[in-house]
């Protein structure tokens, strides 16, 4: 029997890519998040769907388990990691000239 | 646990990255010792924010600047060179002194390989007095971590008027005639 789910959504950062999978990897609902909180319906036979929150290059997930007979609302709420944008300068040590092509990793 | 991979072009890149502190390393840096990063610690405490690294290399570049632009030609006797961006216009590094033997030399540049050199630019400031500085900026593409480059400096010229009469009958001028100016080394 089809579930109707209500998905009330917040994201800590905008926008915000959401995608509901079904248990087979079917995507039931997918949109983007502009505001907080958003709304999004969808309707499933499943017992569990998977939630993908998306911004920038983080992505956070969250499972539900969706009971049998009734129409279910859920508050899902989404905090990314905030992120700062950097800009890195690679220079020659010697002489001062641009380093042409380079490649520098950062582990925190 | 983060870990970003930057990609640096033309000397610079930029990465959005959570807040804290990371540990360094180049991973990729044709033509440079990739060990002499510096520095090899960085920290994001905000948006916007710039961080400055360096790298250093160890190939040698010997430049002669002579009469012929080729090997055994005769070389100048002083003057200076630096090293600049391809259009001569940003200069790079010290001003390098000519010798007394036209020679001057680049330490610490980078170098690729024989089928892919790493392109440096250079515009010589001054010659010696009987000497013409090469007009252009000219491009080495330096391909071994040694390499020597010939510099063209053509001699200076003045322009001599000459007149050849004869001996006896003073004032006669010769018709015809043909005279060999060969330089005394």
């Amino acid at each position: 029997m089809c579930k109707h789910v209500a998905l009330k959504l917040f994201c800590s950062n905008t926008p915000c890519q959401i995608t509901v999978l079904a248990s087979d990897g079917t995507v039931l609902q997918q949109t983007t998040v502009t505001t907080c909180c958003s709304q999004v319906c969808f309707c499933t036979n499943g017992c569990t769907v998977q939630i993908l929150a998306q911004y920038q290059n983080q992505t956070l997930a969250r499972t539900l388990c969706l009971s049998c007979c009734r129409c279910q609302v859920f508050c899902v709420n989404f905090n990314f990691t905030p992120l700062a944008n950097v800009t890195i300068t690679l220079t020659d040590q010697n002489y001062g000239l641009p380093v042409a092509n380079a490649t520098l990793n950062f582990q925190s | 646990m983060a870990n970003y991979e930057v990609t640096i072009n033309n000397g610079s890149g930029s990465e959005n990255m959570e807040l804290g502190e990371y540990t360094v390393a180049a991973t990729y840096a044709p033509g440079y010792d990739m060990s002499t990063l510096q520095p090899t610690s960085y920290t994001v405490s905000s948006a916007g924010q710039t961080g400055a690294f360096t790298l250093s290399a160890n190939g040698t570049l010997t430049i002669i600047f002579n009469e012929t632009g080729a090997a055994g030609g005769t070389p100048i006797t002083s003057g200076s060179v630096v090293m600049t961006d391809a259009t001569g216009e940003t200069q790079y590094g010290p001003v390098v002194e000519i010798d007394s033997t036209g020679t001057a030399v680049f330490e610490n540049v980078p170098y690729g390989s024989a089928q892919s050199g790493y392109t440096l630019h250079f515009k010589q400031l001054t010659s010696d007095e009987n000497h013409n500085v090469y007009p252009d900026v000219f491009t080495v593409g330096m391909g071994d971590q040694t390499q020597t480059e010939y510099i063209l400096n053509t001699p200076n010229t003045v322009e001599q008027n000459f007149t050849l009469t004869d001996a006896n009958y003073t004032g006669m001028p010769i018709e015809d005639a043909s005279l060999s100016f060969t330089a005394n080394e």
